[in-house]
This record gives C-alpha cells, sequence and structure tokens, in this order.
C-alpha cells in the first residue's frame, strides 16, 4: 500500500492532497495544467523539500514525514522509485547500451537482452541517442527503467511528445511489463484518454486539490461534482423536466426518443462533423436552460445516420449523473483514513 | 538587388578586417625577431623566468580546480539570494584592473597587511616569493574559470541529474558519471582560459612579487633595461608556452563536440 499525504505551497494554489494507492496497480493524477501533478511525483520521487507537511511511505516503510515530531527523508537515490519525466531522456554522452545498464542489477542480465530484443533496440546498443528517433529514445528510457526492478514507477507525461499510434505501442509495452513485474506505476497526464486506458485507477487533481478518486468506470459514470465532471469530458449542464441537474456528454447520447435510459431533449441539427474519429453533430437545444449559457451542443452519432442540418431531432441522454445545487466545485471529499497523515496531529 | 548583395560583402570585409587587426601584431613579431641568436637569449633569460611561470601556474590551476569547481556549481545550481550576491561579489576581481589587484594584494597579504601577519607566524611570506606568484595568479584568473564552470553546469538539464539519482545512482556517483562528462567541454574551456590568464598575469604579479621572475615580468625587465630587440624573443617564448593549451582544447571542443 501506497500512502501520501502533503501540504506543499506553489505559486498560485498550495497542494494539498492525500492518497492512498494498492501497490502493483496503476494509478493516474489527471488534471489540467498547474494543478500539481508532476509536483506530487516530485514528492515522492524525493526531488521536492519546500514541504510544509508530508508523509509518504511504501509498503510499510516510511520514506518521507515532515512536520510532526520526528523528520524522515530517505534520500531519492535510496527510495528505488524511478521518475521518468516528459521528454525523458538518456544521457547523451553515453551508448544506449550504456544507459539501458547505467544502473542495473547484473541478476537480471538474461531479462534485460530479452526486453532490449523485445523493444527493437538490439540494433541500436551503440548508437547514441542523439542519433535514435523520439520513440527508439523513450524505449530506451522504459527498458532502463524497469531494468533497476523498481518498487514504483513515476511517469510525468512521460508519452506526449510521441505520435498517437507510437505512445499507444509503448503504453501497451508498459501495460504488459507492469502486469509481468507487478510494478506499481503513478502516472500524470492531461490526457483523459490515456488515464482511462491504462489506470486501475484514476485521480482527478484540480488546484492542487484531489476532486475525486476511483476506477475510471466509476469516475465516468458518477462523477460527484460539475468540476469533476467538466475534467472528464461532459460539456453542459441541463435540467430534467423535474428541474434536477444533470451533465451531458458528448458519447453518453443515443439518438431517438428512449426514456426509460435518461431524460430525452430535442434540438435542431446544425452542423455535421468528425471529431477524433467520430461522426458528430452539433444541436441547436429548444426550450432548455443551459449552462454555461450555449445551447449549442455537440453529440457523437453513428457514422451511417442519415440526418441533415436544419432536421428536429430528439435525443436521449444514457443514465447521465444528477448534481444536487451545490454543483458548482465541491472540495475535497475523499475519505481519510485516520492511519494517514500521522504528521499532521 | 544591388543592397542585398553588398550587405555580405561588407560583412566579409569587416571579417576580414578584424582577424587582420588581430593576427598582424603576431606576424610583425615574427618579421621584427632576430632569430640567429633567439636560443641564446632563451637559454640565458628564459629558462628561469620560464620555469617560475609554469610551476606558479601549475600551482595556481590546482587551487582554481579545487575550490573554483565547487564554486561553479553552487553558482549554477545554488538557489536564494547568498550565491546570488556570491556571483555578483565575483565581478569584482574580473572586471578590477589587474594593476589595482597587485595593490589590494599588497594591503592584504603584504607584511603590514591582516594575512601578511598570519602567514608570517607560519614562517611565509607573500611578497616577493613564489607564493606571491601564485596568489596574484589566482586572483586574476579564478573568476574566469568559476564564470566558466558556472556556464558549464547551469546548461546541464537538472533533468539527468534527477533521472540519475532516481536510478538509485548516489550523488557523488551522479556527478562524476553523468555532471562532470556532460560539464567537461565548458569545463576545459574555462581551464585553458585560466592557464592563459595566469601564465600571463604581469599586472598583479609585478606589485607583489617583482622576484622571482615569471615569464612576463622577465619580458618587462628586457624592455626596460635593454630595449625591444631583447624583449621579443622572450615575448614569442611566453606564447609559445600560453598558446598550445587553449589552442587543443578548442581543437578538441571542436573535434568530439560540433
Amino acid at each position: 500500500m501506497i500512502e501520501l499525504s502533503c501540504k506543499l505551497p506553489r505559486h498560485t494554489f498550495t497542494l494539498d492532497i492525500r492518497l492512498q494507492i494498492e501497490s502493483g496497480t496503476v494509478y493516474s493524477l489527471f488534471g489540467p495544467s498547474a494543478a500539481g501533478k508532476s509536483s506530487t511525483l516530485h514528492v515522492m520521487a524525493g526531488f521536492e523539500n519546500r514541504m510544509q507537511q508530508a508523509y509518504f511511505s511504501v509498503d510499510g516503510q516510511v520514506l518521507l514525514q515532515v512536520g510532526g515530531k520526528k523528520t524522515i527523508n530517505v534520500p531519492s537515490w535510496q527510495r528505488n522509485i524511478i521518475l521518468i519525466e516528459q521528454g525523458s531522456l538518456l544521457f547523451p554522452h553515453l551508448t544506449v547500451k550504456q544507459n539501458i545498464y547505467y544502473a542495473v542489477n547484473r541478476h537480471h542480465q538474461d531479462e534485460l537482452e530479452k526486453w532490449i530484443e523485445e523493444f527493437g533496440l538490439a540494433p541500436y546498443l551503440d548508437a547514441k541517442p542523439k542519433q535514435l528517433s523520439g520513440g527508439l529514445v523513450q524505449r530506451a528510457v522504459l527498458v532502463r527503467a524497469f531494468a533497476k526492478r523498481p518498487r514504483m514507477l513515476l511517469l510525468d507525461e512521460a508519452f506526449s511528445a510521441l505520435d498517437g499510434p507510437l505512445r499507444r505501442t509503448l503504453q501497451g509495452a508498459v501495460m504488459d511489463l507492469q502486469k509481468e513485474l507487478g510494478t506499481t506505476i503513478i502516472m500524470v497526464t492531461h490526457q483523459l484518454s490515456e488515464a482511462q486506458r491504462m489506470s486501475d485507477r484514476l485521480g482527478i487533481l484540480h488546484n492542487g486539490k484531489l476532486l475525486q478518486e476511483g476506477t475510471p468506470e466509476e469516475l465516468m459514470l458518477h462523477p460527484h461534482s460539475w468540476q469533476t465532471a467538466k475534467l472528464l469530458g461532459y460539456t453542459h449542464l441541463l435540467e430534467d423536466i423535474r428541474g434536477q441537474k444533470f451533465a451531458l456528454h458528448p458519447n453518453r447520447v443515443l439518438l431517438g426518443n428512449h426514456p426509460h435510459l435518461g431524460p430525452v431533449l430535442q434540438g435542431r441539427i446544425q452542423r455535421r462533423f468528425w471529431y477524433e474519429g467520430e461522426c458528430r453533430v452539433t444541436i441547436k437545444l429548444m426550450d432548455r436552460s443551459v449552462y454555461p449559457d450555449d445551447s449549442n451542443v455537440e453529440i457523437s452519432v453513428p457514422i451511417d445516420t442519415d440526418i441533415q442540418p436544419g432536421e428536429i431531432q430528439p435525443f436521449t441522454t444514457v443514465h447521465p449523473p444528477y448534481f444536487s445545487h451545490e454543483f458548482l466545485i465541491s472540495e475535497n471529499i475523499l475519505h481519510i483514513p485516520e492511519s494517514l497523515g500521522q504528521g499532521f496531529r | 538587388m544591388k543592397k542585398l548583395r553588398l550587405a555580405p560583402s561588407v560583412a566579409i570585409l569587416a571579417g576580414w578586417l578584424c582577424t587582420a587587426f588581430l593576427i598582424l601584431p603576431f606576424v610583425s613579431l615574427l618579421l621584427h625577431l632576430s632569430w640567429r641568436n633567439i636560443w641564446s637569449v632563451w637559454i640565458e633569460s628564459g629558462g628561469t623566468p620560464l620555469f617560475y611561470s609554469l610551476w606558479s601556474t601549475a600551482i595556481s590551476l590546482c587551487v582554481t580546480l579545487l575550490f573554483g569547481t565547487p564554486l561553479g556549481w553552487y553558482l549554477a545550481r545554488g538557489q536564494g539570494i547568498l550565491w546570488k550576491a556570491i556571483e555578483i561579489l565575483l565581478l569584482i576581481p574580473l572586471l578590477m584592473p589587474p594593476l589595482v589587484i597587485g595593490l589590494l594584494l599588497v594591503y592584504f597579504y603584504g607584511p603590514y597587511g591582516i594575512m601578511g601577519h598570519l602567514l608570517t607566524h607560519f614562517g611565509l611570506s607573500a611578497t616577493n616569493t613564489i607564493l606571491a606568484v601564485v596568489l596574484a595568479q589566482l586572483y586574476e584568473s579564478v573568476p574566469y574559470y568559476v564564470f566558466a564552470a558556472q556556464a558549464a553546469f547551469s546548461q546541464i538539464d537538472i533533468k539527468f541529474e534527477r533521472i540519475s539519482l532516481s536510478l538509485g545512482v548516489s550523488p557523488w556517483q551522479t556527478l562524476r558519471r553523468v555532471i562532470f562528462p556532460l560539464a567537461r567541454p565548458g569545463l576545459l574551456i574555462g581551464f585553458a582560459m585560466a592557464f592563459a590568464r595566469a601564465i600571463g598575469a604581469f599586472g598583479a604579479v609585478i606589485v607583489v612579487a617583482y622576484y622571482p621572475n615569471t615569464l612576463p615580468v622577465s619580458i618587462w625587465i628586457a624592455l626596460e633595461e635593454q630595449g625591444l630587440p631583447s624583449a621579443l624573443p622572450l615575448a614569442l617564448l611566453l606564447i609559445l608556452v600560453a598558446l598550445p593549451l587553449p589552442l587543443a582544447t578548442v581543437l578538441w571542443r571542436r573535434v568530439h563536440h560540433d
């Protein structure tokens, strides 16, 4: 079990976060830029020293405790936690092979040679990093990290510089290795698709606060607040016939009248277009109060749907999440176990 | 179109003029030298000063490396106002005329200075000794090395340090295996500059250590006592000794890093 709680002043907010993560799982911190995601990873990796209060333990071993009676701060190089940052770098003065074997435990030599083959790095072992493409560099960075058999791997936007297909290939390779080795992975990303695809659980971070956490499915189906819902791709807040507020997600909509699945809306088709491989239409809602104040909503439709601009169509929002009056922003509503953050009391 | 064509020509001409301005005095030195008796002048007047120059420069460079490298590191990576203040203070010896440095050294390390008193207790003197030469060379050369080292360390992405540490490599090993190799080109340039400054140090040296004569001081004495023809062979000797290391450094950098 990984337990983290910390208070870290940043320029415009204080990162105030408490997490409990099951060992051997993949956990994502997802949120907009400057939400405190990278700082959280730096605290875990041992590269942050401005905490007011902090507690961090991995499988019962306390690696960091600040603000309590006793101060503990295990140095970064003794934590066996590897941080891979954006544009993650091979040492430019070493060859690919020297990079991969930079800190390796010789016991895992055979396994390492297997990974080098699997990741397609064998022909490039004697090359210098600047001779390699971005994808190959990232492969070598991952092999170098896994070769160390870390107890935790922290990925800070590690795939963001890569193109889509390559990113998916490497994500798959990392997931395979994670399953094989049981490494705990905590990743930071501002790409929801990446977080949802790779994670067992994910936490939504905004302005230094954890808004909500859960499995990708739990979050998608039951966002606790409108703030969370917006970050998960919900676009509009609408009222049903009883005056209750629910959120609209472009992918959780069916064309047609299906009242047993959720509220039915009606609108005029404005435009039909393609978005990230999906066919979408813009619909101007009729007789609805909408938040934000824009009655043009986008929804995904099957590609063979025969609807044209100007038509009036009913559509059903499928089991949408409802929000009570405190929908605007809810504070940290997670249950904090008593055992966590002893330094705070 | 005519204007566009003219612009590169003017730039090229300016480049050639600048190069000629810098190189021609050296050519003139070679033309005016009396090549027949150069060897005898070197043996008679150049041997001992050359020895003192090389010996004092070797010591001052060792001290520079030992203390200047950590200082360069902290100036590059140190946070807080203290390191910023030190950076500004270091500009003083860098910008001060060497002759003025010499005068300050006399007041501080001379027989009536604070450090001078202290050195006397240990049976040392910083006036007209090899120690005085080393001190003067240090004051003239250390800031050049420190600022070069600062620049060399600053341009290393801090992520490399984090990667190495998070891979479980200790800070000392990280310095040895990552930071120093990456900073080496910049450190070498700094070292070459410090060497050139130290071996050619004159203004501060002549104030605190007329004796033992270093090569630059010998050139001045020869000029004063015997005139230009006697000084030129020693000047050539100084150039021949001082130039190879900086030139080799620049060439090495070109071959390995460009």
